[in-house]
């Protein structure tokens, strides 16, 4: 019936192979415009968010300005009534310690 | 047939070789296809450039060293028009400046007739001008979204960050260094757009302590009625910049203030005779070279005359006093004798050597250069040694300061951050570090004796040297106009930071009969010491400490 079938499936095969190497290279391409069109969609909000990232940054940064947050302290200090730390409030744990020592032993002592 | 097979036997062999030839093609595409396929996939935002790009040239941040922001872009719109496209230039007109008064009508209808294709009408407008103007539906007028520079830090970090210009090109303070640096030629390359994270620019500024000298400043200013102040804090070992503030400032959100003359950068960009604080470096001068020691003695009994001029002591002990006493006492006489002991030659080289004769190498554009007498006779070389006949900036004092106090290492300050071992690699060596010891020694003692005994704050060691000096005015010197200084170190014993104040013009205090630096500058440097000390991280010491036990009954009531 058919003369070469060796030859015929050859040029079967080759041409199966072509189209579907077509087909998927077609396929590959939409593809890749999609995900080009995708990448391009979140870049942009991603530059919205950075945008919108560094506004809320600036904002901050305004809103916790020392200056306005010590205007805003003097305003309601009788309510907070916040103070500068003076050099006297701060020890270290060691000096407490020792301290703590001292003040027990002197108790001791007058016991 | 014979013929055929044999030609068919060579086409085999050609056909044979054109299907190698193909394979081999197709292999290396096949390879390089893997190849590709195998690189990480960048990500291509150079599909989507539009026109808008061009006018969104991003800056990057700049943040203090904590990682505040000072200074950022902003998104805004800038209204344009295409005259080419507009159809009604009447109408046009009339709903603009409808919407936007502060158009020139007669201006615009001109520019509108024109055949232009693009011209910009005004920038920087609010979202809700641009929301009013959107909706009159024009044709021919659009948008394009512009980067605006905006600063939170606002007033206190003016004259650090500068300010940029409408095109967003740097034009003063580190803007403007930061456009040195390389940004120009990113934005030229199209690498620097809005939405590429820059990486923020950093600097040595403390925002907090920026603040508190500031505040402190403004607060000195009213009460000693002075017309101008200058407070700089050093890290005393990197010469980092750790507060720079010249009052009165500018607002870099509106730089036009910048313009005007008194609101110049004093620090850095003007030049004063210091006064006393140089003795400070006379004293140091003489005791590297060897030529007194603190033991050594001055006669301080009669002015000193040099040709026509008398050089006089302010609070004449009119004795014979010890070099601790010529500083404490801040002896005219006593210091003119140390830098003629030196000799004029020694004395510039060491002035040289403390950088100040040059022009001070920062990042910031605006840098003075020092007013440097061009002849250098005996009387030159006396008054220099207290201060007066050489005009520097407030930061070269209190550069060669540090250099004093941390053990003798100069290195021009710097605004970005850097670590001790690179200040030690790039700095030099100006005085010994035993000469930098005695002149601890000396600043402390003066601080708890002497004139700056109003700068102490307890548990910080204050060491430091008060100035006050006369200003030069046409043909001499003014004795009521004054400028007042306080150079100070603490913690004295080793010195984490330097700070210096100058107050311009200070008047007497309501109940006080005089002004001088003891008694203005002095007290607004233990303010700011007080302020920034636990902010920075020194810990402070107490001798005895039953203070800790009183601090922890603070600590721990109610």
């Amino acid at each position: 019936m058919v003369k070469h079938p060796a030859r015929l499936a050859v040029v079967l095969i080759t041409v199966l192979a072509a189209t579907s190497s077509a087909t998927a290279v077609f396929m590959m391409k939409k593809d890749a415009e999609r995900d080009a069109k995708a990448i391009g969609e979140l870049q942009r909000k991603i530059s919205a968010e950075r945008q919108r990232i560094s506004e809320l940054e600036a904002e901050w940064s305004a809103l916790d300005h020392p200056a306005r947050l010590q205007a805003l302290v003097d305003r309601h200090n009788d309510v907070l009534r916040l103070e500068n730390i003076t050099a006297e409030q701060i020890a270290t744990v060691i000096e407490v310690a020792s301290a703590a020592r001292r003040e027990s032993e002197k108790r001791g002592a007058s016991q | 047939m014979r013929r055929g097979k044999r030609n068919d036997q060579g086409a085999r062999g050609r056909i044979a070789l054109v299907i190698l030839a193909c394979v081999g093609i197709y292999a290396v595409i096949g390879a390089r296809l893997v190849t590709l396929g195998m690189a990480p996939a960048e990500a291509h935002d150079g599909l989507l450039f539009s026109p808008q790009d061009d006018v969104q040239a991003a800056r990057p941040d700049i943040v203090d060293r904590n990682g505040e922001v000072l200074a950022t872009d902003l998104a805004t719109a800038s209204l344009f028009a295409e005259p080419r496209n507009i159809i009604d230039v009447d109408e046009a007109v009339e709903k603009l400046t409808s919407v936007l008064p502060e158009l020139d009508i007669e201006s615009l209808r001109a520019s509108l007739s024109t055949d232009r294709g693009f011209i910009w009408l005004k920038r920087e407008i609010s979202a809700l001008k641009r929301e009013q103007v959107h909706n009159l539906g024009l044709p021919g007028i659009g948008f394009l979204s512009e980067t605006k520079r905006f600063y939170p830090g606002g007033r206190a970090v003016g004259h650090i960050v500068g300010h940029v210009n409408v095109d967003n090109a740097g034009i003063a303070g580190l803007e403007k260094a930061v456009d040195g640096s390389g940004l120009m030629a990113l934005q030229a390359a199209g690498l620097a757009r809005k939405g590429r994270a820059l990486a923020p620019v950093r600097v040595s500024v403390d925002l907090r302590a920026q603040h508190a000298v500031r505040d402190e400043l403004s607060r000195a200013m009213e009460r000693y009625r002075s017309i101008a102040a200058v407070g700089i804090v050093l890290n005393a070992r990197t010469l980092e910049v750790v507060a720079m503030s010249s009052l009165p400032d500018y607002d870099p959100n509106h730089p036009a203030e910048a313009l005007e003359k008194p609101r110049m950068n004093r620090a850095l960009a003007g030049v004063f005779e210091l006064g006393s604080v140089f003795k400070t470096f006379t004293m140091a001068m003489g005791l590297d070279a060897g030529v007194i020691n603190l033991n050594s003695t001055m006669d301080a009994r009669y002015p000193l005359r040099l040709g026509r001029f008398t050089i006089k002591d302010f609070h004449a002990k009119s004795r014979v006093l010890t070099i601790p006493e010529v500083f404490k006492y801040s002896s005219n006489i006593g210091t003119a004798k140390v830098a003629l002991m030196l000799g004029a030659e020694r004395q510039k080289a060491y002035l040289k050597a403390f950088g100040m004769f040059d022009r001070l190498e920062t990042e910031l554009p605006e840098a003075a250069r020092p007013l440097v007498p061009s002849r250098w006779p005996d009387v030159t070389a006396a008054t220099v040694s207290f201060g007066h006949g050489l005009a520097v900036t407030p930061m070269h004092a209190a550069a060669a300061a540090a250099a004093m106090v941390n053990g003798g290492i100069f290195a021009a300050p710097t605004f970005y951050p850097r670590s001790e071992a690179e200040t030690m690699q790039i700095g030099r060596r100006v005085i010994s570090a035993e000469a930098s010891d005695k002149m601890r020694r000396l600043l402390k003692l003066n601080a708890e004796e002497g004139s700056g005994r109003r700068a102490q704050v307890p548990g910080f060691d204050v060491g430091g040297k008060t100035g006050t000096a006369e200003k030069a005015v046409a043909g001499g010197y003014a004795s009521d106009r004054r400028l007042n200084s306080f150079l100070a170190a603490f913690p004295i014993d080793d010195p984490q930071y330097v700070v210096l104040v100058v107050l311009d013009e200070p008047k007497p205090e309501e109940g006080q009969y005089a002004a001088t630096a003891g008694l203005n500058a002095a007290p607004t440097v233990a303010n700011i010491i007080s302020r920034i000390g636990p902010m920075l991280n020194v810990t402070p010491r107490f001798n005895d400490n039953d203070d800790v036990a009183r601090a922890m009954t603070v600590a721990y009531q109610d």
